[in-house]
């Protein structure tokens, strides 16, 4: 739970100061890493909040992070439970 | 004995314990994702958080510090695109001289005097390509009178967005080079209002008619009273059996070079 928060919070710094790249091959790690690392989803929507333009109006692309996160959190529950040398 | 009932599996329960926890854990993100959309408080205390690291980061990265740890090839590499960035400049220094003095001329002559904008000065707190979104994060806002809308210039007379957001501290400017955002500008030479449509990174599109004349170098301006550069045209494609031509410009502005902009209030 301990090495989880300090994840959680790198990732929250890298976020906030490093390339919007970086921080997502830093969360593909994170998500091979742990289990379930569903929050990442959240820090999807602080890097749309802090970089991108939220209208009233929807449009998917102004939440683009939001919906690549998601996207990785599913592809990892798909891929982790199909690899033989990843530990369920 | 022969059995014929199944043995309640400790693997069945396990396995609904990992179900609960998972919707229990969906739940909760999904209850923060609402807060976090809905209330304008959790936004901001994001952004308070967010603005002394950028600042830090602005102020350690525009310091003269890493240029202790260059090495030589770099520092002579650095010399050539400063050069080359010299070299672009001068020539779009002696076009702005030109035309302002045409301006000037042009508006004296019509008893129309220039008149000045109120501008303020801002750093550039995050720029591409820390994000890929075409914005820029501006120390400025709301209590420096920043409103939605305002324009924003870059070296003194380009054109390069508006803002779109505004906080107390901070600001974020939506640039036109967007893709997809449209915006009426002057097609060099001819003097022909077209629409240009942003695709990314600084750069435009124009699909105008072949009749009109234009070619690579040119200077692409926004109608206003104000003399202004806004791009210059670096490519035009067209097929012979086309009726339209395509034209590339590119604003003269690096946005991921940017240090500094002014907001026109």
């Amino acid at each position: 739970m301990f090495k989880r928060i300090i994840f959680d919070i790198l990732l929250f710094i890298s976020a906030i100061v490093a390339p919007w790249w970086f921080t997502g091959i830093f969360s593909i790690a994170i998500l091979y890493y742990f289990k379930n690392f569903n929050e990442i989803i959240l820090f999807g929507l602080i890097m749309d909040i802090l970089y991108g333009r939220l209208s009233a109006n929807f449009h998917w692309y102004d939440y683009r992070f939001t919906f690549l996160f998601i996207i990785l959190l599913l592809t990892s529950y798909f891929i982790k439970k199909r690899l033989k040398f990843y530990d369920k | 004995m022969k059995m014929n009932y199944l043995l309640k599996s400790s693997n069945f329960q396990n396995r609904r314990k990992v179900v609960q926890k998972r919707a229990l854990t969906i739940f909760i993100i999904l209850i923060i994702i609402i807060l976090i959309l809905f209330t304008g408080l959790i936004r901001r205390a994001l952004f308070s958080i967010a603005l002394p690291a950028w600042q830090a980061e602005n102020t350690i990265l525009n310091s003269n510090t890493f240029q202790y740890f260059k090495s030589k090839q770099a520092l002579i590499n650095d010399r050539v695109v400063l050069e080359q960035k010299l070299f672009l400049a001068g020539n779009l220094l002696a076009l702005n001289e030109t035309l302002q003095t045409e301006n000037e001329n042009l508006k004296d002559l019509l008893g129309r005097k220039d008149s000045k904008q109120n501008t303020i000065l801002a750093t550039v707190l995050v720029k591409p390509p820390q994000t890929p979104y075409d914005m820029l994060t501006i120390d400025i806002g709301a209590l420096q009178n920043v409103k939605i809308g305002d324009k924003v210039i870059a070296n003194a007379n380009i054109y390069i967005g508006e803002v779109s957001e505004v906080l107390p501290h901070l600001a974020k400017v939506t640039l036109y080079s967007t893709p997809g955002r449209k915006l009426s500008v002057v097609l060099g030479a001819s003097s022909v209002t077209m629409e240009a449509v942003g695709i990314g990174g600084g750069n435009f599109n124009i699909f105008a008619p072949r009749e009109v004349e234009v070619k690579e170098g040119d200077v692409i301006v926004i109608p206003s009273i104000t003399a202004n550069v806004f791009g210059i045209v670096e490519k035009v494609s067209y097929k012979e059996t086309d009726s339209f031509q395509t034209v590339l410009f590119k604003s003269p502005v690096n946005v991921s070079e940017l240090s500094f902009v002014e907001v026109v209030i």
